[in-house]
């Protein structure tokens, strides 16, 4: 039984190592030939796993086979623009200038139903709404809608544009990011302090700091220290912090 | 976004694509030095057990049993020696009739008959042919 156990453990640390170094994302991001190759990966290693009568080398070795492949044709897909259309398929032009591509939809065997299905989980609820539709190699569907459907942008109208930037975690679960904080062209003494400021305590306190492109401190202490958690916020705290 | 955070992105990036392609290729060593190791392995297992096996068959067939037994313990020795190695390569359960046979004939002593003795010898020499056979590329194998 011990065998077993020891058998899994080394099996998961070769799956673990594979998939990470195959790049792979989440399942809705795959290719259908990335997901067959990660399934028969999956089949290949509970093989030895379950059955101690199975050389360990019999699970290692089609597994690292199918790794070297997929590296190697991935490799010539980024290199070959044939191979990649070989491999991955192309993206299919379902609506187009509002018209749906009957012949397009028989040959990816996508049926009106899909349609509806894909175009609704995009919030788009009226086909007439739709001036292109591209269903993409991944399986996902790509919309377009009419111009006169589209929300206005920024630009539309008229309002200036600001740049925008995604928050900086500086502190995480009471742990700082020391190269976060660098980064933010802050100070770890200036950060601390700030959050004296704020009544978040000190960072080890914190459940989370963020800073945010505007130069504005969110935090939040963690539970055990707080009866009620609240998000606490410092305005101005970098002023044209962020780049 | 800041731009040095830009450049330690591109940096944990490029050293992600290096480490996959240093694996790439660690892989493909790994694989052709399994390959190597396995044959040559089996291949002197087998070269060392064949003839003993051959030359027990003779022994049996001539009513030398203190000879069969002899050979019975050697290649019994030869098994149990290399049976870890052996085992990397060889479904376990191949192995372990393999180590029944060669068992028996150490157990038979010098009492056997030629029929047991034949019994048993073909069993180990049916068994270390499969473990060569199989380790090598061949068509057939391949189909």
């Amino acid at each position: 039984m011990s065998t077993l156990f020891v058998r899994t453990l080394l099996v998961y640390f070769l799956m673990f190592v594979v998939l990470r170094l195959m790049g792979k994302r989440q399942i809705n991001e795959m290719q259908p030939f990335d997901l067959a190759v990660t399934l028969l990966i999956a089949n290949l290693a509970s093989l030895p796993m379950g059955d101690t009568a199975i050389p360990l080398l019999y699970g290692i070795i089609p597994i690292v086979a199918l790794f070297i492949v997929q590296r190697l044709v991935s490799f010539a897909s980024l290199k070959s623009e044939k191979l990649r259309k070989l491999v991955c398929g192309s993206p299919v032009v379902i609506v187009s200038h509002g018209v749906v591509c009957e012949s397009a939809m028989k040959s990816a065997n996508y049926s009106l139903s899909d349609l509806y299905e894909q175009l609704r989980l995009k919030d788009v609820f009226s086909l007439s709404d739709v001036e292109y539709a591209i269903l993409e190699t991944n399986g996902s569907l790509s919309v377009m809608l009419k111009s006169e459907k589209q929300q206005p942008s920024r630009e539309d109208l008229g309002l200036s544009a600001e740049s925008s930037a995604p928050s900086v975690i500086l502190v995480m679960d009471g742990k700082l990011h020391k190269h976060a904080v660098r980064a933010s062209g802050i100070e770890e003494k200036t950060l601390c302090e700030a959050l004296r400021r704020m009544g978040a305590g000190s960072a080890e306190k914190c459940f989370y700091a963020a800073l945010d492109a505007d130069g504005t401190l969110h935090a939040q202490q963690k539970e055990k220290f707080v009866e009620e958690a609240r998000v606490l916020t410092l305005s101005n705290f970098k002023k044209g912090k962020q780049k | 976004m800041n731009t040095s955070i830009d450049k330690r992105l591109i940096k944990h990036l490029k050293n992600r694509s290096l480490a996959a392609n240093i694996a790439l290729v660690a892989s493909i060593v790994f694989l052709a030095a399994i390959f190597a190791v396995s044959v040559m392995f089996t291949d002197s297992l087998h070269n060392r057990i064949e003839p003993l096996v051959y030359e027990a068959f003779d022994a049996a067939q001539a009513g030398d049993n203190a000879r069969v037994f002899s050979i019975a313990k050697e290649i019994d020795a030869i098994i149990e020696e290399n049976e870890t190695r052996l085992m990397l390569f060889a479904s376990h359960r191949d192995i372990h009739e393999l180590k029944r046979f060669s068992g028996e004939m150490v157990e038979l002593g010098t009492n056997g008959d030629v029929n047991e003795y034949t019994q048993a010898l073909s069993g180990i020499l049916a068994y270390i042919e499969l473990f060569a056979e199989y380790n090598r590329l061949s068509i057939g194998n391949i189909l």
